[in-house]
Order: structure tokens, then sequence, then C-alpha cells
């Protein structure tokens, strides 16, 4: 399961991420829209409480909010073996004026 | 380009610690990966009985940016007579495992997801591990506790060990 993204900037500015990369606090603080492209269907968790399956999301981040984004990974031990789990959590976090 | 984090297990008073243990099987001996059969825990039909203490945390290494809400949980329950404490601190500091009853994994265990870290970084539950450091969290002490009454010999149920993490 890996990932890539694209933000566009308030400026117009495109940036994208490597395959399983983040975005960095700049970009995330500037980011006007995030596209995030994954090469499974997988869980995500977007803004306002909406969860979906899939492989792809395309949002426009709010005025006055910045972007949040983070990979929640849980694995499962039983007997030797390891089951690993991924959410996209995508979030709108209020920037302090 | 991402975090990798797995299970590690530190034993003996040298505080040795083992990356990327396979299983956490408790005995009556401290060490990892332990084969059950070689080190069971003898017990009788009375009094209570415990396993070697188990030192386990999370080593977080890889390329990546931050790590952090380190938690862990035991879902599925234990034979009958069977028991896991752990301890809840965000700095539960190490000492040579013992088998006799635990100072530090006095607590039950939690059995789904906490919502909120359980594991230490750094001795607080809010720590993170950023800029692709290589670190190991603080750790949760396990211990198996055998009501000698109500346990029946033989091997118990196989519990899953889950732990979660953020990466950003």
């Amino acid at each position: 399961m890996s990932f890539h993204w694209r933000i566009t900037s308030r400026t117009g500015e495109i940036y994208e991420g490597e395959e399983d990369s983040f975005p960095s606090p700049e970009q995330k603080i500037s980011a006007n829209t995030f596209e995030l492209f994954l090469s499974d269907d997988c869980s995500i968790q977007a803004p306002y409480g909406q969860n979906i399956i899939g492989r792809s999301i395309s949002l426009s981040i709010p005025d006055g909010h910045c972007l949040a984004f983070k990979r929640r990974v849980r694995v499962e031990m039983c007997n030797g073996i390891e089951s690993i789990t991924h959410t996209y959590i995508i979030a709108f976090e209020k920037v302090e004026q | 380009m991402a975090a990798t984090v797995q299970p590690y297990e530190a034993n003996t008073g040298g505080e040795t610690k083992h990356d990327n243990i396979g299983n956490i099987n408790f005995g009556s001996n401290d060490s990892y990966e332990i084969v059950p059969a070689t080190y069971p825990i003898s017990f009788t039909n009375s009094g209570t009985y415990y396993s070697y203490e188990k030192y386990i945390g999370l080593k977080i290494s890889g390329t990546y940016t931050k790590v952090d809400n380190l938690q862990w949980w035991m879902a599925t329950s234990p034979s009958t007579g069977v028991s896991l404490y752990s301890s809840n601190t965000a700095n539960t500091v190490f000492a040579a495992p013992v088998m006799t009853v635990s100072s530090k994994a006095t607590n039950a265990c939690p059995t789904s997801d906490p919502g909120t870290a359980n594991i230490g970084i750094g001795g607080a539950f809010g720590g993170n591990s950023a800029s692709s450091a290589t670190t190991y969290s603080n750790y949760v002490c396990l211990q198996l506790r055998i009501n000698g009454p109500t346990a029946s010999p033989g091997d118990m149920t196989q519990l899953t060990f889950t732990f979660q993490y953020d990466e950003q």
C-alpha cells in the first residue's frame, strides 16, 4: 500500500509527494487543494466525519484553515503472523490569526 | 520513504533489547520469543502463579517526518483462570524481569483501541519521534497471572496483540 499526493498552494505552486513521503508543515499551511492517490482501495477519514473506502480523494481547504494529513498504521500480531491495515486521515485545522 | 515501527523486547538485568520480535510468549524464562513447551509455568490447584515480566516497546526507524500516538491493546480473552496485566504509565522504567508478582504490571490490559496514546515516547504519551531518528519507545511491562484453582493445564488461548501509530 503506497500513496502519493499533490498540493496546489494558495499562490498557485504545485507540490507533489514522492511515494510514501508526507508534505512538509510549510506545504500543508500553504495548501489550497489537496489530492491523494492510493495504490489500492483503503480507508480514508476525510474532514467533517466522512469515512470512505477508495483510491483517491480531492479536497479544497477552507480559508483560515490548513491541511492535516497522516497515516494511521495498525499491526495485529497473532501466532507469529502480522496483519497490517492503513487508514489515511485528512483534516482541516484552524489557523491562528 | 516510510517509518518502520516494530515491537522490541528487553531482557535480563542488562536490559538487552531484541528488535522486531515475532511473538510475545510468556513463560518461566526471561528471554524473547520463548518456546512455551520449553519454559512452561508450573502451577497447582491452589494459589496464584506468575510468568516472567515482559518489557515490550516499539522501535521507530526508517525515513519519516514524525511518528506519534503509539497505542497497543490485547484483543481476545485469555483462557479461564489466566489474566494478563500491564503497566499503564508513560515512563515505565526497566528493571530485571521477575517471576514473582510484578510491581509494574498491575493493571488490566486494554482490550480495544484506547483512542489515545498509551505507549510513551521520551517519557510522555504525547511524545513523538521525528526527522527519521531511530527511537525506542518507553516500555509496557506485561505479566501473565495464573489462578491455580480455575486454570487448566496446557496451551492457553492465543491472544492478538495490536499496536497502532500515526505517521505524518
